[in-house]
């Protein structure tokens, strides 16, 4: 059963690098170089082989990440790692018969283990990266890089020094849909780029269950500033990618509004955000996240003069749209007969200007959609490929493109807007964080 | 000729879209074909869309319309034997519409035609086939339609004339929203059922493109005319006589009709 759903992931991930090599074949890979290691060349060298792995942090994104690496070929867990014993307890029942540790140096001394996969924390990011380097471990993160900007570029610096690949969960970046997305996107489906539109929208108050108070902080380490950003590093971290990828370039400017809306248990960070990111040539990021109202769900929208992409669902719509109709409607009605009514495009002996608009699909075929209200992750979101390709880089030793730098760029837009609201003030963005990748 | 062509097995429906055809777009569905069949008929449709572009497109200099404009004289000059029966058509309609329906959007007894040839008594007539073409097609689309056979189809010009084809009892035609287009809120819903709704009217962008022909006063109200009616050739030319027909002219003018209901909105 185990090695029938193994097949499976495979053959989707077989796939997933087919589908790749349609996109203007080697084009997509000269502008998007992280995704160089998912040729069926590369795939052919791995052949046999297989990476032993390693979790630190057995909560619910790490098991999440333990459910995918059931399906990855080249993957062996021989280790597992948490200082919370429930959270280790549930892992090892997953994974019988890989090592238990409570201390993660110690495991980071094991002889046998090449790559480690850090599921902990935001204010455990960098510690644990930098010592798992220094091990000589590779390593995958999960986002945000860091809890603090100077965490970020020591970081950022030991991985320049380094040999070892390092990989922040940016899954997007290995998302089919946002790959085709800005494949299209950078071709001018959209024409110019004039705005950027991303949200995310949660009916749910973030909180999990203690089973003592000495344990709050711990468990519920969203809530809190010391161990967390919020809902800038949580969620926004990975849409603000999103816009740099688009625009192939990093905001200046950074101003916004934070608040405890509704959420008002004790917490710290804000339940509710507002930012506007500047661009140099004018252009904007409008950024809204809160969880208190989830009826706007979970939105990556480019907006071009030509026309509107929605990353998150791999769909666009064109401001001027030949295919715009409205009898082939009936087409697609269960049956022959009838249907809800026809606009007319009202009284004209030309074409109109559509108030409505038809949505146009990425991706042929089944796409999968993430509703942005799992707390834990989605399914096939490209997180299961860039795990696959990490445990890729652990056999072959090399290095992901661009995912640190992009880890980087949008991990600091998200703790500048933190510090925006926290000092109600317009940032630009600070001269000794600039890194040589960032492009203003 | 820009197409995209569509079959859905399950319904035998065929479906075509043709973005850009005589300064508008076009889309029909009809039914009950295979797909084989079904791709010949459209063969066919596409086939005359094309020749009456190239006939009726006044903004083509090369067209037929097109170089009798251009031809600035009182001389006899061959037509086609199609464009001289729309020309039949068209001055039916307009003596039936009190020359409220005018090609030459001025006075239609400025041209005389008969046995091939055309001639302007005045050098300066142009002809305008913008509120007739369409309705037209539809009218020619539906004979080839119901010549193949063909008992349920519905055919969308321009997004101001739609012809349905219901040939069978129990079939209960197709619901039509007819929204406003200042602020887009549905004004009407029409059932049509083997029948031709057209509309006709001004927009927020574009207004005062119907002009009186008796007048020469372009139409600058917040109104809209939309007209059923079993023949697309009547649906089509009665939405816009209507735009511009008094009261008592628009009771005339239908009187006898049963099978046209106008109906004017001001908006």
């Amino acid at each position: 059963m185990e090695e029938n759903k193994k097949m499976e992931r495979e053959v989707s991930r077989r796939e997933f690098i087919k589908e790749l090599g349609y996109l203007a074949g080697g084009a997509v890979l000269l502008s998007m170089p992280w995704l160089k290691s998912q040729t069926p060349e590369k795939l052919k060298e791995i052949n046999g082989q297989g990476a032993r792995v390693a979790l630190i942090g057995c909560g619910s994104r790490g098991q999440y990440h333990l459910h995918n690496l059931r399906s990855i070929p080249h993957a062996e867990v021989v280790a597992l790692c948490d200082d919370y014993e429930p959270n280790l307890k549930a892992a090892a029942e997953l994974y019988p018969k890989a090592r238990l540790y409570s201390d993660y140096r110690s495991l980071l001394e094991a002889n046998d283990v090449d790559g480690v996969i850090i599921a902990t924390p935001l204010h455990l990011h960098a510690p644990m990266t930098l010592d798992a380097l220094a091990a000589g471990k590779h390593v995958f993160c999960e986002k945000a890089m860091a809890r603090t900007m100077s965490e970020c570029r020591a970081v950022y610096e030991a991985y320049k020094r380094s040999n070892r690949a390092l990989y922040f969960c940016m899954q997007r970046m290995y998302d089919p849909k946002y790959i085709k997305g800005m494949e299209r996107v950078h071709s001018g489906l959209i024409g110019e780029i004039v705005g950027l539109r991303c949200h995310w929208f949660r009916n749910a108050d973030w909180r999990r269950a203690v089973p003592s108070p000495e344990l709050e902080r711990r468990i519920n380490w969203r809530l809190y500033r010391e161990s967390s950003g919020g809902l800038m590093t949580e969620l926004a971290c990975h849409q603000l990618e999103v816009c740099n990828w688009a625009m192939g370039r990093m905001p200046e400017t950074i101003m916004g509004m934070g608040d405890i809306v509704f959420w008002k248990d004790g917490r710290e960070v804000y339940d509710n955000v507002n930012v506007i990111y500047r661009y140099a040539n004018g252009v904007k990021i409008n950024y809204e996240s809160l969880i208190s109202n989830k009826y706007n769900g979970m939105e990556d929208q480019i907006l071009g003069h030509k026309g509107t992409v929605d990353m998150t669902k791999g769909i666009y719509y064109l401001e001027e749209d030949n295919q715009l109709s409205g009898i082939r409607q009936l087409l697609r009605e269960g049956k022959e007969k009838t249907l809800g009514a026809i606009p007319t495009a009202g009284p004209s002996w030309r074409p109109e200007t559509r108030k409505d608009y038809v949505p146009h699909t990425l991706v042929e075929g089944q796409i999968s959609v993430n509703s942005g209200q799992s707390t834990v992750g989605a399914d096939k979101d490209g997180s299961d490929v860039i795990l696959s390709a990490f445990c890729q880089s652990c056999i072959t030793g090399e290095k992901a493109e661009n995912v640190v730098e992009e880890a980087y760029c949008s991990t600091l837009l998200c703790l500048l807007a933190n510090q925006a609201m926290d000092e109600k003030r317009i940032i630009t963005f600070p001269e000794e964080y600039k890194i040589p990748y960032m492009k203003f | 000729m820009e197409q995209s062509v569509e079959y859905v097995a399950e319904q035998r429906a065929f479906y075509a879209l043709v973005p850009n055809i005589m300064g508008t777009r076009f889309e029909i569905i009809f039914y009950g074909k295979s797909a084989e069949a079904a791709q010949s008929i459209w063969a066919q449709i596409a086939h005359r869309l094309e020749r009456w572009h190239k006939m009726l497109n006044r903004f083509d200099a090369e067209s037929e319309v097109g170089q009798i404009n251009r031809q600035k004289d009182t001389l006899p000059h061959t037509i086609s034997p199609e464009l001289e029966h729309i020309l039949s058509l068209c001055k039916g309609y307009w003596e039936q519409t009190e020359r409220l329906f005018d090609i030459t959007r001025h006075d239609m007894s400025l041209i005389e035609f008969g046995e091939g040839v055309l001639r302007k008594k005045s050098e300066e007539v142009v002809l305008d086939f913008g509120g007739f073409a369409k309705g037209y097609a539809l009218h020619e689309i539906g004979l080839m339609l119901k010549a193949e056979g063909i008992g349920r189809a519905i055919v969308d010009f321009g997004r101001s004339t739609i012809m349905a084809i219901n040939a069978e009892a129990e079939d209960e035609g197709w619901q039509i929203s007819l929204p406003s287009p200042y602020d887009g809120h549905e004004v009407e819903r029409y059932t049509l059922r083997d029948a031709t709704l057209s509309t006709s009217g001004n927009t927020p962008s574009y207004s005062g493109h119907i002009v009186n022909p008796l007048t020469g006063e372009p139409i600058e109200q917040r109104m809209m005319c939309a007209v059923v009616a079993r023949d697309a050739i009547e649906a089509e030319v009665l939405s816009t006589a209507m735009m511009i027909a008094t009261q008592e002219q628009m009771q005339r003018i239908v009187t006898g009709r049963d099978d046209v209901r106008v109906k004017r909105y001001n908006l």
